[in-house]
């Protein structure tokens, strides 16, 4: 931090602000934020063998999702589970190879690129790193009024105005939009890439792993300004990362993600409070308490052909039937969702269940089958 | 004697505003078979400690102090010396394991590089000890993975690649700077639960860097916090997080997003880690601490005892109220 840095560490935003985006009139539908539909993004891998079609990557493979106006979904998962190809499919920083994303009830992927340009308003995205999302050679005037200009505003004192009012919002001082990237320290970095996200008053913000580059003790301020900056504002977060105890404090609902699907999708304190999902399971406690280790997922391939349920291999509770039939994402009621044959015997006996569906299967199947 | 006695270790680094004193007094001591944790925030000084009992310390700094290893001074040893040393009785696991290892080469040949270099073993002497080493780390099949290159290995693949190159020669002492931090949670435990039960099996020390409390609190009997180049408290693990003496270990605690907690504000330190370049005089803590007085900025802390081989650097210690709840995630 440099010597003469402001105080602008405090959690609480200082500066009054009234323009909240207007809620629907009572009685009329709302429309989603954000509405994804069978959402699929495919990668070619190299080939392997001659003779074979090259094998693709499915790192997202069916994912719908709903966030209404003000509300925070949460997504978890693994590398390589798909939550950032979501993050980018949902930005339209990437084309689906199946599906749809609703950006306030137009289709993103379909609009020309000044629409597009001009629809960005109402999202925007704030990235894990704040070293490297920041052009270290611009002023913070410049690069939180980008959005700005995308948009043609063009009124040099009207962004200056714009941008003072937003890093007041975020805790920082309208003087520090002379300063260049090098002089913040990391935290106050990544209030610069919200301030940035925030100038076009969106209703929604994809935010990749905000805070995994950040200390602890600076992350639950980065945290805590991201729950004020949501209720001030009304926004909207799609809010990504590994940390699920992070994922907690910021989420309405939590989707978890395992090899591009949506295996979990629930309010938060029940998903914490009794996962349905056996890898949600192994994510929330630890592997000793969630059966046998996990072992090298990682090792096997992504690719598509094996019927069955993608977690079987891995699965504590899985039994014959998992490596035969996959099991769809169902309603359990309560606005839950599982991708599991098992979900309500893992929501009422949570780990007991592993070791009652091992006996069983000791049982009726015989020796465990390998593989 | 301790493996490894480290006392009143100083680093003074240059940097463009001036010389930034980053270790200022650093002394601790790790018994062979040992685990000790290090805990603390960018710019504390941990990653720093870590290079200087490698010998690794960037081009430029001045060291003072101590480090003693098996009874040299690691500190007084010419390069050629600290080679022998270094990769064979003294390891260490990087954060990174993509930019840790040589993109160019197979993982078998990197595991064996240190098996030829201090081992003197025969080419495919050593390529048999890298399979047997990749088997032991368990990475399967052994023979094939000691032909991959690191592209072709996951992540958690390559830091068990990393784990079998630093154990290798069978080291006296492993340094592990934030082995885990690039990994997915699964795979994270997996590789720390290795290095334990290698470390364990083998009587080799570690000494694990990490900001990450709960696995500090998992694979550690004994503890140091640093912050601001200063170790400001130290303890065993169980004794450290049952007390949470230093305001800064209490704050540290507090702030960590629990997965137990309740869903709301989390508590904040206010301020950011210093800059070691311009560090306050007195308690480096003391900008951001609710406890600070005027005697805080006027001399650096003494070490405080506060229970057995349980010290905190804090001249306010007394006002601080008793720890609450036992921490989530503490030792079992």
């Amino acid at each position: 931090m440099t010597p003469n840095a402001p105080n602008v560490l405090d959690d609480a935003p200082n500066a009054p602000d009234a323009r909240i985006p207007p809620e629907p009139a009572a009685g009329e539908p709302a429309v989603p934020v954000l509405r994804a539909e069978g959402l699929v993004r495919h990668f070619a891998l190299a080939r392997t063998r001659l003779w074979r079609p090259a094998p693709r990557l499915r790192a997202v493979d069916g994912v719908s999702l709903a966030i209404a106006a003000g509300e925070s979904l949460g997504v978890v998962g693994e590398s390589g589970s798909g939550k950032s190809t979501l993050a980018r499919l949902v930005m339209a920083l990437e084309t689906p190879s199946a599906g749809e994303v609703e950006i306030l009830g137009r289709n993103v992927h379909r609009l020309g690129r000044t629409a597009l340009r001009r629809w960005r308003r109402h999202f925007q995205m704030v990235f894990q790193d704040p070293y490297g999302s920041l052009d270290p050679r611009q002023p913070v005037r410049r690069i939180v009024a980008e959005p700005l200009q995308a948009l043609g505003e063009t009124a040099r004192a009207a962004r200056d105005e714009a941008v003072a009012e937003v890093l007041l919002s975020v805790g920082l001082r309208p003087g520090d939009m002379a300063k260049y990237p090098h002089e913040f320290s990391g935290g106050q970095r990544q209030r610069i890439a919200i301030a940035r996200a925030l100038i076009t008053r969106p209703a929604l913000i994809v935010a990749d792993e905000p805070v995994s580059a950040l200390d602890v003790s600076v992350q639950a301020q980065v945290l805590n300004l991201m729950q004020d900056l949501r209720q001030r504002f009304h926004l909207a977060y799609l809010f990504i990362s590994h940390d699920l105890a992070v994922v907690r404090y910021v989420s309405d609902r939590v989707a978890v993600m395992y090899r591009g699907r949506i295996v979990e999708m629930a309010p938060t304190e029940a998903l914490y409070r009794a996962p349905a999902h056996p890898y949600a399971l192994a994510l929330l406690r630890r592997p000793a308490a969630a059966g046998p280790a996990m072992g090298d997922a990682e090792l096997s391939d992504d690719m598509p052909g094996q019927a069955g349920c993608a977690y079987a291999a891995r699965c504590p509770f899985a039994q014959a039937r998992c490596r035969l039939e996959a099991p769809g994402l169902r309603d359990l009621g309560q606005g839950r969702q599982a991708a599991c044959h098992f979900a309500e015997q893992i929501i009422a006996e949570g780990a007991e269940t592993a070791h009652r569906l091992a006996e069983k299967r000791d049982r009726t199947a015989g020796p465990p089958e390998s593989g | 004697m301790a493996l490894l006695e480290v006392e009143d270790l100083r680093v003074t680094l240059p940097t463009a505003r001036g010389p930034a004193a980053a270790l200022r007094g650093v002394s601790f001591s790790l018994e062979a078979g040992e685990a000790l944790g290090l805990v603390g925030e960018s710019g504390s000084g941990k990653s720093l400690t870590a290079l200087a009992l490698l010998g690794l310390l960037p081009e430029g700094a001045a060291v003072g102090g101590h480090i003693r290893f098996a009874g040299r001074d690691l500190l007084a040893l010419p390069e050629r010396e600290l080679c022998r040393l270094r990769g064979n009785r003294i390891a260490m696991i990087f954060q990174e394991p993509m930019t840790a290892l040589n993109p160019l080469q197979t993982i078998g040949r990197q595991i064996a590089e240190p098996l030829r270099l201090h081992r003197a073993l025969s080419r495919s002497a050593a390529a048999d000890e890298a399979i047997r080493l990749l088997g032991r780390v368990g990475l399967k099949p052994a023979a094939g993975r000691a032909r991959a290159y690191p592209h072709q290995l996951s992540g958690g693949q390559r830091q068990r690649a990393m784990i079998a190159m630093a154990l290798a020669c069978a080291p006296d002492l492993l340094v592990a700077d934030e082995p885990t931090t690039a990994l997915d949670v699964t795979v994270a435990r997996q590789s720390l639960d290795l290095m334990a039960a290698l470390a364990a099996e083998s009587g080799m020390a570690l000494l694990l860097i990490s900001h990450d409390l709960g696995i500090i609190a998992e694979t550690t009997r004994r503890m140091l916090v640093m912050y601001g180049g200063q170790v400001v408290e130290s303890g065993p693990t169980a004794a450290v997080f049952a007390a949470l003496a230093h305001p800064y270990t209490r704050g540290l605690f507090a702030a960590r997003p629990r997965l137990d907690g309740m869903p709301g504000r989390l508590p904040t330190i206010p301020g950011s880690v210093p800059d070691l370049a311009d560090l306050p005089p007195g308690c480096p803590f003391a900008g951001r601490c609710a406890l600070a007085i005027a005697a805080c900025t006027a001399a650096e802390p003494p070490a405080v005892d506060i229970g057995p081989g349980h010290q905190a650097r804090c001249i306010r210690l007394d006002q601080q109220p008793p720890a609450g709840d036992p921490v989530a995630g503490g030792p079992a």
